[in-house]
């Protein structure tokens, strides 16, 4: 089974408009091309796949956040509902 | 062709179901946020919203009346009712067919739509109430000001997202000025505040995780509103002719749409709106010194407005008294134009630009004089009032103050 990593870095591949091979963890969710309402849609997307529910502001966290960072709350949440499960 | 006045004024809000205690509030500062208790928004979001609070439908309709009315509608016939009895106008016989009933509205009758499919979906119901689609549809608003007023002249809705009911008001404005209707009772409406819709604005992320402090640095996002304001718009005279009050003259009405995108702001689009309001108006930019902005919260908003500002006014743009009294009411989407277009009308009357609350300090692009938390006194000869909508529609009325 594909990890969460590899799962996101394909849905982020899937949205950005220029072709890449790999993308950098460390990169900034707001230098990928992908505009506000991508970012939301893309942050949605992983909902769906993962059934969690990621916090997240459009206005305030979209420059800051990393690929990684949003990996990394992807599997802190999933784990956290694995456990109240 | 025609001046344009305004003889009335009414107003339902988050801070205030009247046009002076809605004033007050917004010169004040008195935030309107809670904790959504409409319903169950509040199983929706733990975000605060800018709730119409003690709204007692039964003061104001009777019980077979109120069978017909949504909450959005309630609203509109309310602020109508308030603005045609300041106005003084009677009407009947000709008059009332000489007047237009334009009312903008976001998304009409939302509660009755949200709880209607919440019984069928939720619930198994297996009926709707039968006065489901005539209490939901968009123009329900528009039709109830119409039939409560005795309006017989043209009458629809206007819907444009978060710039309704500043396309209603502007469209009246033409109509009165073309001579083609004699007065119009216009504005918007909106009561959205539902589980479903609140699903939505939570899914979009971009409402506050504290309050709503538009232009500021550290700024969150949107704090989601509702209400009403409606005005009367007359031909001058035909105010003068009956010893109207005329409280302010409107002058100008610009609207554009950027064809970009359907949620992101376009600097261009909104500065041609801008620009077009002024040059309706036949006004040059230095006439201006208040701007009731569209003034959101949201980080893309804010930026885009700051410059179309800057662009449409030049130099002046530095001069301008700008805020956002969104920071007090919250974003009452299809009803703001029509809310902010009173509170334009009433810096000019009183003499006092309203504050943008909540203000922490300038952010990088976000760089005119946002009239930071405290109202101030000061000559406003004519004001503008932008809204700009998603799906790239913008309309900007501009009001100056009467002078014979």
């Amino acid at each position: 089974m594909a990890s969460s990593a590899d799962v996101i870095v394909e849905m982020i591949k899937s949205r950005i408009t220029f072709a890449r091979d790999a993308l950098d963890l460390s990169e900034p969710l707001g230098t990928l091309g992908l505009d506000s309402m991508e970012v939301v849609s893309l942050t949605f997307d992983i909902e769906e796949k993962f059934n969690i529910t990621i916090p997240f502001n459009a206005n305030t966290d979209i420059q800051n956040k990393t690929i990684g960072d949003l990996i990394a709350m992807v599997d802190e949440l999933v784990a956290a509902k694995a456990q109240t499960a | 062709m025609n001046r344009v006045v305004i003889t009335g004024l009414g107003v339902v809000s988050a801070v205030g179901q009247s046009t002076k205690d809605y004033w007050d509030a917004l010169v004040a500062g008195r935030s309107g946020f809670a904790k959504a208790t409409l319903g169950t928004a509040g199983q929706a979001t733990d975000k605060l919203v800018g709730e119409v609070k003690d709204f007692d439908a039964a003061a104001h309709f009777d019980k077979s009346q109120l069978l017909l009315l949504d909450r959005v509608s309630q609203f509109a016939v309310v602020a109508a009712r308030q603005a045609v009895k300041q106005s003084g106008l009677d009407l009947q016989g000709e008059l009332a067919e000489r007047t237009a009933a334009i009312i903008g509205t976001g998304s009409g009758g939302h509660n009755t739509v949200d709880d209607g499919f919440r019984r069928l979906y939720a619930e198994n119901a297996q009926r709707l109430h039968p006065l489901t689609i005539p209490k939901a549809m968009i123009s329900a608003p528009a039709s109830q000001v119409s039939l409560h007023l005795g309006i017989k002249g043209p009458a629809f809705a206007i819907s444009s997202a978060c710039a309704s009911s500043t396309h209603a008001p502007g469209v009246a404005f033409h109509m009165v000025r073309s001579g083609s209707v004699t007065c119009a009772v216009t504005g918007g409406t909106e009561a959205s505040i539902t589980f479903g819709a609140m699903k939505g604005w939570e899914a979009m992320r971009i409402m506050s995780s504290d309050t709503c402090r538009p232009f500021s640095k550290d700024r969150k996002g949107m704090i989601i509103g509702e209400g009403a304001a409606v005005l009367v718009l007359e031909q001058l005279n035909h105010a003068k002719a009956r010893g109207a009050e005329i409280l302010a003259e409107v002058v100008g009405f610009g609207m554009s749409a950027d064809a970009k995108d359907l949620t992101a702001p376009d600097v261009g689009g909104m500065a041609r709106a801008i620009t077009g309001a002024l040059n309706d108006a036949k006004m040059t930019p230095d006439e201006i010194d208040y701007v009731n902005a569209h003034g959101t919260g949201t980080m893309a908003n804010d930026l885009a407005e700051s410059g179309a500002l800057r662009s449409s006014f030049g130099a002046h743009a530095d001069k301008l008294a700008v805020s956002s009294t969104k920071s007090v009411v919250g974003h009452a989407l299809g009803a703001a134009g029509a809310l902010e277009f009173v509170a334009a009308i009433m810096a000019i009357r009183d003499g006092v630009a309203p504050p943008t609350m909540n203000y922490l300090g300038p952010d990088q692009g976000c760089d005119l004089d946002y009239v930071p938390n405290e109202a101030r006194r000061m000559k406003v000869r004519a004001a503008i009032s932008n809204s700009f909508a998603f799906g790239g529609l913008n309309a900007v009325l501009a009001a100056r103050a009467f002078a014979g």
